[in-house]
């Protein structure tokens, strides 16, 4: 059984879509501490719903939370704008991934998936469209930024960012 | 960066905040002042779900809480019935990163300003004529058209760089600052009517221009700070109510009815963006009535109700800055800033990122390349 880190956006999208529930069921589900705080609302259709995430999913050990104090690793591996244009929720997954090397992060965000090249963990991220396929749990009509070509794309522009020091000027 | 070197510097922000240990530590959210304490002290390191919230509630960048850049504040700002001393340095702050955001955005985005703001010596804005000449030169340099105040904010902020931000303050305020790295900025009352919001721009203005000429520190002294706010003031009158044009409403009218109605100075005023009373002190400037007369009808009771009436349709919509949010749209949509990055600047939730974005009519993919021959 793979051991799945969540980010803040493919969790609220995955509620959207009804499909969170029979994750955690079936998979061994961890999430930053700071993207459990996130996750406050999420859309079905037009209608905006609240949820107590920490009380229905982390209090009731259907996701597991964890934090990270890897904080030197990040600084000296990112370069420093990462620091300004990541949200705290992803810098403390890709801090969680450094320290937990069984966990893999399934991510859905641009940036976020642009920095792992930079911390040597491109291995270590799936897109939601595999992790849906690989659990039988996936859907049609996904967003875009859920597929695995967007994944790779930027997969692709962090890992020649890292080769050419883009980030870095 | 080690738990030794962290400690004294949040200590030093937290100071410069004028944050007491204990205010600090409940804000931050920690049960007792003494984690707070240990972290100071280099004694316990600190989570990255915790620098976060240092970040939040110092109002600075990770990078600037973790960085070697000096901690004092490098930036002063002019303020028109300033906050309190207490909360200002917050708002400052507050501000000041705001302003850090939009240029972080610009530098992603690689945007280039290459024209500068007129230089603007004091001899420039001795006498009313010479301000008026200024206002003039202002307008013509801008391109703002025969009503300026519809363009002001776009051309400031799209071909001069100028940072403009909407943030609610005390009735009556508004701040700019220039600084060395990040350029100028204009912070205008999210709270006021949208023809004072252009009046206040206007007069923000005249400071920007007039910063190297007399700085935040000239303006110390109470009579020299409001000898040159009436300056400002007759500057933004100038620049946002052109001679020209202004004339040529009036006669309009006057020849069609042979006299003026309050209706009619409504009219106008809404036709330039400014309110009726600054229109008719504009009127009093061009000696098309007397001051007197001016001021006896901008405190008359049916004006400010028929304005009052006109213009509720100008108050559905808060003014924002529209500027900015373009900006963070672009560098999200360019994967230059993450979607919580983007959620937390401009203060929305996570699940309303998508809706926020086609509101403004935009998208969050980039789509197809488009070749554009070079002519």
């Amino acid at each position: 059984m793979r051991l799945w880190l969540l980010d803040a956006d493919v969790t609220i999208d995955f509620l959207s879509i009804d499909v969170l529930d029979k994750l955690v069921r079936n998979h061994k589900i961890y999430s930053a501490s700071s993207v459990i705080n996130e996750v406050k609302f999420f859309r079905k259709g037009k209608t905006k719903t609240e949820i107590d995430f920490r009380k229905q999913y982390v209090e009731s050990g259907l996701v597991e939370e964890l934090s990270s104090s890897s904080l030197d690793q990040l600084i000296s591996n990112l370069p420093p704008i990462f620091l300004d244009t990541l949200h705290p929720g992803e810098l403390e997954s890709l801090g969680i991934l450094l320290e937990q090397k069984e966990l893999i992060f399934c991510c859905c965000d641009a940036a976020t998936i642009r920095a792992l090249p930079f911390l040597d963990l491109s291995e270590r991220g799936i897109c939601a469209e595999e992790l849906l396929k690989s659990s039988g749990l996936l859907k049609p009509g996904l967003k875009t930024r859920h597929t695995k070509s967007y994944f790779k794309e930027n997969l692709e522009i962090g890992k020649r960012d890292k080769i050419y020091n883009l980030k870095l000027k | 960066m080690s738990a030794q070197n962290l400690g004294p510097r949040l200590e030093a922000i937290r100071e410069s905040l004028g944050l007491s240990v204990i205010e600090a530590s409940k804000r931050l959210g920690f049960p007792s002042y003494q984690t707070l304490r240990k972290i100071e002290a280099g004694e316990r390191e600190v989570k990255v779900s915790e620098i976060a919230k240092f970040a939040k509630v110092y109002f600075c960048s990770i990078s600037k809480l973790l960085g070697k850049d000096e901690i004092e504040p490098t930036y002063s700002f002019l303020w028109r019935n300033p906050p309190q001393p207490e909360p200002r340095k917050e708002i400052e702050s507050t501000l000041f990163n705001l302003c850090e955001q939009y240029h972080m955005f610009e530098k992603l985005l690689n945007l280039r300003i290459e024209k500068g703001l007129l230089e603007v010596s004091i001899d420039d804005i001795k006498t009313n004529n010479s301000i008026n000449s200024l206002a003039n030169k202002y307008k013509d340099l801008f391109g703002l058209g025969n009503r300026p105040a519809f363009t002001l904010e776009k051309v400031l902020e799209q071909d001069y760089g100028v940072k403009i931000l909407f943030y609610p303050l005390y009735h009556g305020s508004a701040a700019c600052m220039v600084h060395s790295d990040l350029g100028g900025a204009i912070v205008i009352n999210s709270n006021e009517a949208p023809w004072r919001c252009n009046y206040d721009l206007a007069h923000e203005l005249f400071h920007l221009v007039t910063w190297a000429a007399i700085s935040p520190k000239d303006l110390t002294d109470q009579s020299f700070f409001e000898e040159i706010e009436r300056k400002a003031d007759r500057f933004a009158s100038m620049l946002l109510l052109p001679e020209n044009e202004g004339r040529k409403e009036i006669s309009k009218r006057i020849e069609s009815q042979n006299r003026l109605k309050l209706s009619d100075l409504v009219d106008i005023a809404i036709d330039f963006g400014v309110s009726a009373k600054a229109l008719l002190y504009r009127l009093a400037y061009l000696h098309l009535t007397d001051w007197e007369t001016a001021d006896k009808i901008a405190k008359d009771e049916n004006l400010r109700d028929l304005s009052k009436e006109k213009r509720s349709h100008e108050w559905k919509t808060r003014p924002i800055s529209e500027h900015f949010f373009s900006l963070a749209i672009r560098c999200l949509r360019k994967g230059l800033i993450s979607r919580g990055k983007f959620a937390e600047i401009i203060g929305i939730d996570r699940s309303e990122i998508d809706d926020f974005i086609e509101d403004k009519g935009l998208m969050e993919a980039e789509g197809s390349t488009i070749e554009i021959m070079a002519s």
